[in-house]
């Protein structure tokens, strides 16, 4: 009888502590500074990502914000139906222009690929084209677009020849047709050189026909994405 | 002395939390995506929405002690917000706290897993039930998809990172469950053989389209599988 006293007083004492500590919810409010709740908004915290040789270690995660606030006005899905207006297609922002010699460009050709998101390839001009990167080429939407954008198809400039200005960007992009990943060139401007004869090279990145592939998509089996099938 | 040991015992392991973690990717901005024959993400809340009608389908299953967690893909919302002129984050943390549920905002793959690896004390405090709302193909969970670049992706969970996941941190009975497209058809697989719990995933595609409605299979032959 005794231990069965005990047993209770343990659980009663103990689940109010359990119940506060562990289980943080919207409605609790940042107890102490090694909490940490941002600032700005919205106020959420962002996840910490783990420092290197920090894995095992668990990483402190903030209580998400509680306190309730007033609401910007909300962007709403229409009644009707989940469709939104596209927005009016921008004017192309930089269009063909010339880039003189002395100013420091890249050379692209482009190389048109069915189910790819390359664009083709890109090398300085005084490199030759076994130099040249496999790329994709990030826009900046109403700023700086890739020249097909003014074609009424993307194949319509292929084997084209353009200088461009911009940079390799210090990241890669996945390409989720074709299940690997690319670099990645950002433009921001070019002149067209106009149709050239092709580069002598097979198109893709070099882990196309180096890497292990992750055995969901190999050229061997035709096992592939659906086009667009997301 | 043993009857005492045993009580306790009993008692600290009805204490072990159980996390029901809810997964949003983030949508593609319609410069990408307008005028294609299969333009996706006409509707910004896709991702959203059906997290939210999922929510509060499990609220009425969670035990003593479990609580839902909403992680987020900020960076998605945010370009989508910019391009349409409006405050998605807002209204998705307005979203968050009308259901009482915790949000956490990440904005690459290394947050994320962090946050599965570490959110919570992993020993005592497993993931019980995983949810994914967004653009998959059959290896990879895409955050996001036409947002940065035309029909790419710079941030997602494929197959070949699970390795830097640790294995255990799921209940042996966790639900996972991906809504993307195509995750049936590979992913779920590899998910069973690292975590050792199964997935649901489509075969073939899914569509977000239904308002207040959990995405449905789009495919003639569409089904779900594990």
């Amino acid at each position: 009888m005794m231990l069965r006293m005990i047993c209770f007083a343990l659980f009663f004492a103990l689940l109010p502590l359990n119940a506060v500590d562990s289980l943080p919810r919207i409605s609790d409010t940042p107890k102490s500074e090694d909490q940490p709740v941002l600032t700005h908004d919205p106020a959420c915290p962002v996840l910490k990502a783990s420092e290197p040789g920090s894995e095992t270690k668990p990483m402190e995660i903030p209580v998400v914000q509680t306190e309730k606030k007033e609401v910007l006005p909300e962007v709403a899905a229409p009644a009707s139906a989940k469709v939104e207006s596209d927005p009016v297609t921008p004017k192309v922002g930089l269009e063909s222009v010339v880039i003189p010699e002395e100013t420091p460009h890249f050379v692209g050709a482009r190389y048109y690929e069915k189910k790819s998101g390359g664009w083709g390839w890109i090398k300085k001009p005084e490199e030759s084209w076994k130099q040249a990167r496999w790329v994709a080429v990030q826009e900046s939407p109403r700023k700086f677009h890739v020249p097909h954008r003014q074609l009424k198809n993307a194949e319509q400039d292929h084997e084209f020849q353009y200088k461009l200005l911009g940079s390799f960007a210090d990241y890669q992009i996945y390409d989720p047709v074709r299940d690997e990943l690319l670099d990645v060139f950002v433009i921001a401007g070019y002149e067209s050189l106009g149709a050239q004869k092709s580069i002598e090279r097979k198109p893709g990145p070099p882990g196309r026909f180096t890497s292990k592939k992750s055995g969901a998509y190999t050229r061997r089996n035709s096992v592939q994405f659906e086009e667009d099938g997301f | 002395m043993r009857r005492f040991i045993l009580v306790l015992a009993c008692f600290f392991l009805s204490l072990e939390a159980r996390e029901w973690i809810i997964l949003s990717g983030g949508p593609a901005i319609r410069f990408y995506e307008a005028g294609k024959e299969r333009s996706h993400d006409k509707h910004w809340g896709n991702f959203i929405d059906s997290a939210v009608v999922r929510i509060k389908e499990l609220r009425p299953q969670l035990a003593e002690g479990d609580q839902i967690t909403w992680l987020v893909y900020r960076p998605g919302y945010q370009s989508r917000g910019e391009e349409i002129n409006g405050d998605l984050l807002t209204n998705i943390l307005k979203r968050a706290n009308q259901e009482g549920v915790a949000l956490f905002w990440f904005d690459t793959q290394d947050q994320l897993i962090n946050y599965l690896n570490n959110g919570k004390d992993r020993s005592t405090n497993k993931i019980h039930h995983f949810d994914y709302f967004g653009h998959s193909n059959k290896a990879c969970l895409l955050f996001d998809y036409s947002n940065v670049m035309d029909s790419m992706s710079k941030n997602y969970l494929h197959t070949m990172n699970f390795k830097k996941i640790k294995k255990d941190i799921f209940t042996p009975d966790a639900v996972c469950q991906s809504w993307g497209c195509h995750s049936g058809e590979y992913y779920s697989g590899k998910w069973k053989t690292h975590f050792g719990v199964p997935m649901i995933g489509a075969i073939g595609k899914t569509d977000y389209s239904r308002l207040h409605s959990l995405p449905f299979l789009s495919s003639d032959k569409g089904q779900w599988a594990q």
